[in-house]
């Protein structure tokens, strides 16, 4: 068909489109006269304009058409079955298919435990540079250590089948709660705290995660504990300075994705991404600020029927207001209009910081709801959840009046070559001859399970703990020495965190910190045990020996008074404890594992450890 | 090529990504306005679904033996593919004797833009744009029907 004959019938098809019967029939006699090709052609197109339309014919987007032309019918096909074994891993269920393969619940048979079980597509295995973001998921997320971030237990290759195995959460993601349901602005703060406490550790990691949107954010049914999966994208950011120490860095520092291209769902998008820009730790504060959007109003605030009207929408759109329906406090819009601030510097600069002021305003609610209902029954799992606790990290002994009991109540533990607990130990007669500094420790642990404590067993190794279950520690040296315990607050906003001193006090050792060769002591002494709350988090517990008193140390035992509680309340002194164990924690003591006994060996005089105790 | 809704949430993010990440890639593009932007990007996902579409069909005729073993989805794929590619040559076609109306179909199509977009791209009238889509779709439908007859 020559140019000139398209023309002539599009005319005449525009004009007739708009006629019917009788009229549409004259108008087509008129233009085509005797032209009976033509007029054939025009009728033809407009039959087919009936159909198509009918048919909706190219009405929908190609996006949705042609992403049938992605799946192939092995990736339809799950590779295992029930009941059949990869490795040790029996698979129990596929729980689900997606872009980079399946995911199974399995049994590891050799620790009896369930994992989720991410089997990659063999198309993905046998792409070098896909299988490389695979390896670097597994070991980024595998050098991040938080509560709120999925543990990686193995990554390797079993019969051809390139394979992940994580912590199974029984739960949902955020985005199919998100698609059920409205969330309450309370809920709202807490999973965006949660999300951001965890990404408060990847950054300390200098990890950025790159990819934050609800489709990787779970919530767990049991205790709505929300996870960060899919460090996979992730990259360490470029500016990573030689002063920071963290026992990770190697595991992290040697990839990057590649640069110029991005990866990531375009919506959660932070302008510097899609720019193509550099990003660094606060593309995650805006990520998270779009989630924030999206839970308090339901919508999305950038976003468009194709990519390229919403990454439009992200570089130049402002920010759209909180619909007027929306019943959210006007501080939560202020703090999302904070963390989508289009340029990087204008945002929150850390997690933590967004983190601090949703915390404040999540108090704050509290106390605006305590007022209104007064009469509100006491609930025992919302209390469990109270965010006025602003401890994330809440390391509560069993009651307040025990929490009395117990603090002044430890005491030189006596092993079964008892001594007497009013020994006073000598002076420091001649130190140990080694070079080095010797603790050992461990922890007794009581588990709350089935609405009742099992028998207490002793560990070494530092497991994560669910809430209810008790803890005590057991601290010794064969050397003698000074010992001090600190526990470590949470930060809460301010750049030091509040420290306690657990040990010496003033009723345990007689009030000394020196510790005899082969003593033990008690934290806290029998019958008292930590236990852990509802809340999740990491407490840290500094295990301080010394050949010599630590006068940093030394000048802080005047808090362990019954009236302070150990805690130091003084913010000079907590800065200089701080200092004091930034500096001497540099190098790490060697830590060797027995069943029950974990011994910690540093050389030099002074021994540094900080116990994290984790709990779900 | 009718409006199914089908389950493939996934993959159409993944198309959707990709385009993107080409989109970006272009370096060295000076956005012009706006709808340079959006006709670029049209183009870049019109090329993409056409490079799966030949992909597809190079695997049928490579695969042989795999046949045996295609289900449902895979006739689907087929199909889907092989109509992909006679849309994009009745499109080239069409571009050589109207440009602009190849261009709205591209625009609204693969761009996934709507007529008022496409106008304030293509500098016409919404009803131009309108005009030029109905004569555009029944004619590709035209020429598709033809081809999947013969």
């Amino acid at each position: 068909m020559t140019p000139e004959r398209w023309q002539q019938i599009s005319r005449i098809f525009k004009s007739a489109i708009s006629l019917d019967g009788a009229a549409r029939a004259a108008y087509l006699a008129n233009q085509c006269g005797t032209d009976e090709s033509l007029r054939s052609e025009v009728e033809k197109l407009l039959s087919s304009h009936r159909q198509a339309s009918a048919e909706d014919f190219i009405g929908g987007r190609a996006a949705d058409d042609g992403a049938v032309l992605l799946v192939t019918p092995e990736e339809l096909k799950p590779r295992l079955e029930k009941g059949q074994k990869l490795g040790s891993y029996l698979i129990l269920d596929q729980l689900g298919a997606g872009g980079m393969g399946e995911v199974y619940l399995a049994k590891d048979s050799r620790l009896e435990r369930t994992v989720a079980l991410k089997v990659l597509s063999p198309d993905i295995s046998e792409d070098q540079r896909r299988m490389q973001r695979f390896r670097q998921e597994a070991k980024v997320a595998s050098s991040l250590n938080q509560p709120n971030i999925l543990t990686i237990f193995e990554s390797g290759e079993i019969d051809g089948l390139t394979f992940l195995a994580t912590e199974f959460i029984d739960g949902e993601t955020l985005r199919s709660y998100l698609n059920r349901e409205r969330l309450k602005t309370a809920e709202t703060i807490d999973i965006a705290i949660q999300v951001l406490t965890a990404l408060e550790a990847a950054h300390e990691a200098r990890i950025v995660h790159r990819d934050i949107k609800p489709e990787n954010v779970m919530i767990r049914h049991r205790d709505r504990v929300v996870k960060v999966l899919d460090f996979g994208l992730a990259k360490v950011t470029e500016k990573r300075t030689a002063t920071q120490h963290d026992l990770d860095a190697e595991a992290v520092t040697e990839f990057k994705t590649t640069p110029g291209v991005l990866m990531g769902t375009i919506n959660y998008m932070s302008p510097e991404q899609a720019r193509a820009a550099t990003v660094d730790e606060r593309t995650d504060i805006w990520s998270v600020g779009v989630m924030l959007y999206e839970m308090v109003t339901g919508l999305m605030p950038f976003g468009g029927p194709t990519s390229s009207h919403t990454l439009v929408q992200i570089l130049d759109k402002e920010l759209p207001a909180f619909p007027k329906v929306v019943d959210a406090p006007a501080e939560l819009q202020r703090i999302v209009r904070k963390a989508l601030a289009k340029s990087p510097d204008e945002r929150y600069q850390t997690a933590k910081d967004f983190a601090i002021d949703l915390k404040s305003l999540r108090r704050q609610l509290d106390v605006k709801r305590s007022v209104d209902d007064t009469d509100q029954e006491p609930d025992d799992k919302r209390a469990g959840k109270e965010p006025s606790k602003t401890r994330v990290l809440v390391f509560a002994l069993v009651a307040m009046a025990i929490v009395t009991a117990a603090f002044f109540g430890w005491s030189v533990w006596r092993a079964a070559r008892a001594r007497s607990s009013s020994v006073v130990i000598p002076a420091p007669g001649p130190v140990t001859p080694q070079p080095e500094r010797r603790l050992t420790y461990s922890i007794t642990v009581q588990e709350f399970r089935n609405g009742k404590y099992e028998p207490p067993y002793t560990m070494a190794a530092e497991v994560s703990f669910e809430p209810k279950d008790r803890v005590r520690l057991n601290v010794g040296s064969p050397q003698t020495g000074y010992l001090y315990i600190l526990n470590e607050g949470p930060r809460d906003g301010s750049a030091v965190p509040e420290y306690s001193i657990m040990f010496p006090s003033a009723s345990a050792n007689n009030g000394s910190p020196l510790l005899a060769a082969e003593q033990h002591i008690l934290i806290p002494a029998e019958p008292h045990w930590f236990q852990f709350d509802t809340q999740a988090g990491v407490e840290r517990l500094w295990l301080i020996f010394s050949e010599d008193a630590v006068a940093e140390l030394e000048s802080v035992r005047r808090f362990a008074s019954k009236e302070t509680q150990g805690v130091i309340a003084d913010m000079t002194q907590n800065k200089l404890i701080q200092d004091f164990l930034t500096t001497h924690s540099a190098t790490k003591p060697e830590t060797e594992k027995g069943e029950t006994l974990t011994t910690l060996t540093m050389p030099g005089k002074l021994l540094l450890y900080p116990v994290r105790l984790e709990h779900h | 090529m009718s409006r199914e809704r089908q389950g493939h949430t996934l993959q159409t993010t993944a198309l959707i990504n990709e385009a993107y990440v080409r989109l970006v890639d272009q370096k060295n593009v000076h956005w012009a306005n706006r709808s340079h932007f959006f006709a670029i990007s049209a183009q870049i996902m019109r090329r993409i679904l056409i490079d799966h579409a030949r992909r597809n069909a190079y695997a049928k005729r490579g695969g042989g033996a795999q046949q045996v073993s295609l289900d449902e989805a895979a006739t689907v794929t087929s199909a889907r593919g092989s109509e992909m590619l006679r849309l994009d040559e009745a499109l080239k076609t069409l571009a050589t004797m109207d440009p602009r109306r190849s261009q709205v179909v591209e625009l609204r199509y693969f761009g996934g833009l709507n007529n008022e977009e496409i106008a304030g791209v293509l500098n016409v009238s919404e009803n131009t744009v309108t005009r030029d889509w109905n004569m555009a779709r029944a004619w590709l439908y035209q020429q598709l029907s033809e081809s999947a007859a013969n």
